[in-house]
């Protein structure tokens, strides 16, 4: 748990959308793909995911239905509407500009310059 | 089908559902982890305990997810409102497309049942809900002469009225009016005009408002003073501009005084007369 690494802020939301873009889950579900995905490096804490799923059920990213979990408890379960798939997409290929813009900044030797 | 769904979670989706579905949420989650950690060897305690710690402010967090949540419904709630509405729409215009003259029958009866509502309201407001436009409405009282048989009858004759203003004991003044289309001359102009005769202190019992100049007194209506007291209306068409106070004109051949003009609005419906007023003595008493 010491190594794992605080949340940016804005990438849950990215992080949601990729998750449910695999299957719908329930909130559980969706914490649990997070750490597994992420090796545990990613944790969040499990109230703001759920701040992050109604926050984009409001804006009609998400959609949630009530269904049963295996274990037969009622859960809500979350997907992706077409416009939270096309969210996903273009704010993922934000990122990745931003990340590969970051790294190559970060990765530039002093030397060199 | 999803959004039939919906809509019947938001039939009973009032403020205590939306709570106890938040609730319901919130509890599945700590179930879960709990089960999770129990099964990679934690004790039941220990497990629910770090499982609640993992959800992190559990108040915090329940009051903002509701408040959200309850936000969502409420524009859930609007939407599927402004969708009803708009499928009610379409099957109107659908029916009156398939049934033209049925529709325009209807829309007719609508129209002419609207209508009529519209002006009985107007009747009754002006009648019966809407004040004499007097100082103390509620005052006034009309009176009437009832027959042998008891029917109302609203001619007065001058020796009754004189009976009721002397032995009254009821009301604060009583004045009787008679009107009349007259022939009034102003200079060599002559039309004819409603013009209303009084007797009593006409004036002291209605208290109308006066544009100008004054009203006349009782006492002055027992000496038969030759003064009149002109609507606004009236005056405005005859003396459009000029104060008509003190002009001289003829009613029926009998020279009068302009001593005043009656505010505008002021007396109005048939009972209050609407023209001119002119004194005239307790003749044939």
């Amino acid at each position: 748990m010491t190594r794992s690494l605080p949340l940016l802020k804005g990438t849950l939301d990215l992080l949601i959308l990729k998750a449910l873009s695999c299957a719908p889950t329930h909130g559980y579900g969706l914490a649990n793909w997070l750490e597994r995905h992420s090796d545990g490096d990613l944790v969040a804490e499990d109230s703001a995911l759920y701040q992050a799923l109604h926050r984009m059920e409001g804006r009609g990213l998400v959609t949630a239905e009530w269904g049963v979990t295996e274990n037969n408890r009622k859960a809500r379960y979350y997907s992706l509407t077409p416009g939270g798939r096309h969210h996903l997409e273009s704010e993922a290929e934000t990122w990745h500009r931003y990340a590969e813009s970051v790294s190559a900044i970060l990765a530039v030797q002093i030397g060199n310059a | 089908m999803a959004g039939y769904k919906r809509f019947f979670w938001l039939g009973i989706g009032r403020a205590q559902d939306l709570r106890r579905g938040l609730e319901q949420e919130i509890e599945t989650h700590v179930a879960l982890r709990t089960d999770d950690l129990v099964a990679q060897g934690m004790s039941p305690d220990a497990a629910c305990e770090e499982a609640l710690r993992r959800f992190g402010d559990l108040k915090a967090a329940r009051r903002e997810l509701y408040a959200s949540t309850r936000r969502r419904e409420d524009r859930l709630k609007l939407r599927v409102l402004a969708d009803d509405l708009a499928r009610d729409l379409r099957l109107a215009l659908r029916q009156v497309g398939r049934a033209p003259g049925f529709s325009a029958v209807a829309i007719a009866i609508y129209a002419v049942a609207i209508g009529l509502t519209t002006s009985m309201f107007t009747v009754v407001d002006h009648v019966l809900l809407r004040p004499l436009p007097f100082p103390e409405p509620e005052q006034l009282v009309a009176l009437e002469s009832v027959t042998e048989s008891g029917d109302a009858f609203y001619l007065v004759s001058m020796a009754n009225w004189v009976d009721w203003h002397t032995r009254n004991t009821t009301l604060a003044t009583s004045a009787v009016y008679r009107s009349d289309r007259m022939t009034v001359g102003i200079g060599d102009e002559v039309l004819r005009a409603e013009v209303a005769t009084v007797v009593g202190g006409f004036f002291e019992t209605i208290r109308p408002q006066m544009d100008t100049g004054r009203p006349f007194s009782e006492q002055e209506s027992e000496q038969e003073a030759r003064v009149v007291v002109l609507s606004h209306a009236f005056a405005q068409s005859l003396f459009p501009g000029e104060p008509p106070l003190g002009t001289r004109l003829s009613v029926d051949g009998e020279e009068r005084t302009v001593i005043g003009v009656a505010a505008r609005g002021a007396p109005r419906s048939h009972e209050c007369p609407t023209f001119e007023l002119t004194p005239a003595a307790l003749a044939g008493c």
